[in-house]
């Protein structure tokens, strides 16, 4: 049977299915029969290049049985799982870099502005202390944190300033610096749903947000009002406004029911500022 | 195992250092978006930021009812919690009893060619015998009067488009009051 | 082992033994194999492949592409450790049934 080099190998490799591999096979049997050919023609310098190569795709032997052991070899599903595997590596990269854009136009998530903010909050520009006249300061310390469904929550500072103008006109507030870590899920809570009451040692009740009318209310703000940085923790100041005198300390609940707990903040121990 | 060096690695190998980077990748684009979840684990993430017992889902509005925004909502004896695409809320509940909340989302339908706007309470809690109810509100606005639609459990009751409102007179607890009556199977009043 | 892998058995053993002293190309192998049994090996050169190949996917032996003097890149292959582990036993049985093959024929 005279076969061109062409055809044999088409039909050797023809079973196989994923096509680098089959370009593969077919180029390292073209180059058997190259390094044949050139070998019968080094031996016999009589031969033609066509009647070489017809003897050296005829040494090859029978293209059909070894189509078959050839696709059974080479069977194509890694082949296909790797083309897969690099479809979803490039598709995940260009997600990547579309998102990374638009979280910097702002329209999607957290913008890494935002990110530098809430690392670098300085809460200490919320305070009231900037706008009216500071009577007086005093710092605190307090110990204590609180285990709650897998957050902690801490106090790192107690800050209890009286402002105001004059006497009858002044008042005092009470900015907490809390830390929360997160959950093991990397979920944080959201301080406005969380606290479910704030009262203090003179069994004063702090509301949640006020209408006005100078009665004590609480407030918060945090570094992260996006939410992303949540596996991070949180850093969030809790305002308590027109705090009695003689205080020795404030309660903050959190949650409700069977996962309520408190947390004691202790106004007696002052440290330096 | 030897090698990694200059060589490429074999298929497998690379097939699987494939995959791995696209689920970190697919994970990292994940929670760089707010890391969303479906409406039940949604709802179950809520509870836990809130520190709220687990309830049971009690309302559920799909798009094109709220808002054109899914809402779902969870009751357990101390919290309703509402989770929905763009807001969630908390009512911590005080009592056992039945307990009228405001849905603090427009409920909207389409009538005499334009979009109404409703505003919308729940009852959570009824009295198991309770088999209607009627719910009017009086604001600033008028006097608006609903029947009490039974879904699941809770009685749903959609107001009538007030043409035009605020949310402080039918969500703030100062901007409205109410009458609620409840009817058992049999028509008599259950409830005031 | 299947009758196929019988006889393709005794093959890889000969490409076993052939790698285990240096690198091959395809073709090379078939001329060294017939080179060194003096004409007795003459294989269907197209039937190296499939036993090269799944010598590959067995990890026995391993395949680089290096440049050759033509300047054609070519597929050189070279046994592995787990290679020369399998080439041992496979000498040894082989040992093990000449022997016996031996005695049989020399009467005994």
């Amino acid at each position: 049977m005279n076969m061109t080099k062409w055809k044999w190998l088409n039909m050797a490799v023809g079973k196989i299915r994923f096509a680098p591999d089959r370009n593969a096979v077919y180029r390292e049997l073209e180059d058997h029969i190259e390094d044949h050919k050139a070998a019968l023609l080094a031996r016999t310098p009589s031969l033609t290049e066509a009647e070489a190569e017809e003897q050296a795709v005829a040494a090859m032997g029978d293209p059909e049985p070894l189509a078959e052991e050839l696709a059974k070899l080479h069977r194509p599903w890694l082949g296909y799982l790797w083309r897969l595997s690099q479809v979803l590596l490039v598709l995940a990269v260009l997600a990547l870099a579309a998102v990374t854009v638009l979280r910097f136009t702002g329209d999607i998530g957290t913008r890494p502005g935002y990110l530098w903010e809430a690392l670098t909050w300085d809460y200490s520009e919320y305070f009231q202390a900037k706008e009216e006249v500071l009577r007086s300061r005093a710092v605190y310390r307090p110990a204590g944190r609180l285990e709650v469904s897998g957050y902690t929550v801490s106090v790192k500072e107690a800050t209890l300033d009286a402002v105001g103008p004059d006497d009858p006109y002044s008042y005092r507030l009470l900015y907490l610096d809390l830390r929360i870590r997160p959950s093991w899920r990397g979920e944080c809570m959201d301080l406005r749903w969380a606290v479910s009451s704030v009262t203090d040692s003179l069994g004063t009740v702090y509301p949640l947000g006020t209408d006005g009318g100078g009665k004590p209310w609480w407030g918060w703000r945090d570094a992260d009002s996006w939410g992303d940085l949540a596996p991070l923790g949180q850093k969030a100041l809790v305002t308590l406004w027109y705090v009695p005198e003689g205080v020795e300390w404030v309660e903050l609940t959190f949650g409700s029911g069977e996962l309520a707990r408190t947390l004691r903040v202790d106004l007696t121990e002052e440290v330096e500022p | 195992m030897k090698r990694i060096s200059i060589r490429p690695w074999p298929r497998w190998a690379r097939v699987t250092r494939n995959l791995l980077l696209s689920l970190l990748l697919a994970l990292f684009l994940w929670a760089s978006v707010g890391a969303p979840l479906p409406k039940a684990a949604a709802v179950r993430r809520f509870e836990r930021e809130c520190l709220v017992p687990y309830g049971e889902t009690v309302l559920e509005l799909e798009e094109g009812e709220a808002a054109f925004t899914p809402v779902c909502v969870s009751a357990s004896g101390e919290a309703v919690v509402a989770v929905g695409p763009y807001l969630q809320w908390l009512d911590r509940l005080e009592g056992d009893g039945p307990t009228l909340l405001p849905l603090r989302t427009t409920i909207y339908s389409v009538g005499w060619g334009s979009i109404l706007s409703h505003p919308a309470y729940m009852l959570v809690h009824p009295a198991a015998e309770t088999a209607s109810a009627k719910l009017t509100v009086h604001n600033q606005q008028g006097d608006f009067t609903a029947q009490g639609e039974r879904r699941g459990e809770v009685f749903f009751f959609v107001m009538p488009d007030p043409n035009g409102w605020s949310s402080k007179d039918w969500w703030e607890p100062e901007g409205y009051t109410y009458d609620l009556t409840c009817y058992d199977a049999a028509g008599g009043v259950l409830y005031p | 082992m299947s009758k196929k892998d019988a006889q393709g058995g005794s093959v890889s053993m000969l490409v076993l033994a052939l790698l285990k002293s240096q690198e091959m190309y395809g073709y090379q192998i078939i001329e060294e194999l017939d080179r060194r049994s003096e004409g007795v090996f003459r294989l269907k050169e197209g039937t190296l492949y499939p036993v090269l190949h799944g010598l590959e996917k067995d990890r026995l032996v391993e395949a680089r592409e290096a440049a050759s003097p033509s300047g054609r890149p070519r597929r050189y292959y070279r046994v592995t450790a787990r290679g020369l582990r399998v080439l041992e036993e496979q000498e040894k049985s082989w040992e093990t049934y000449s022997r016996a093959v031996t005695a049989i024929l020399q009467g005994a």
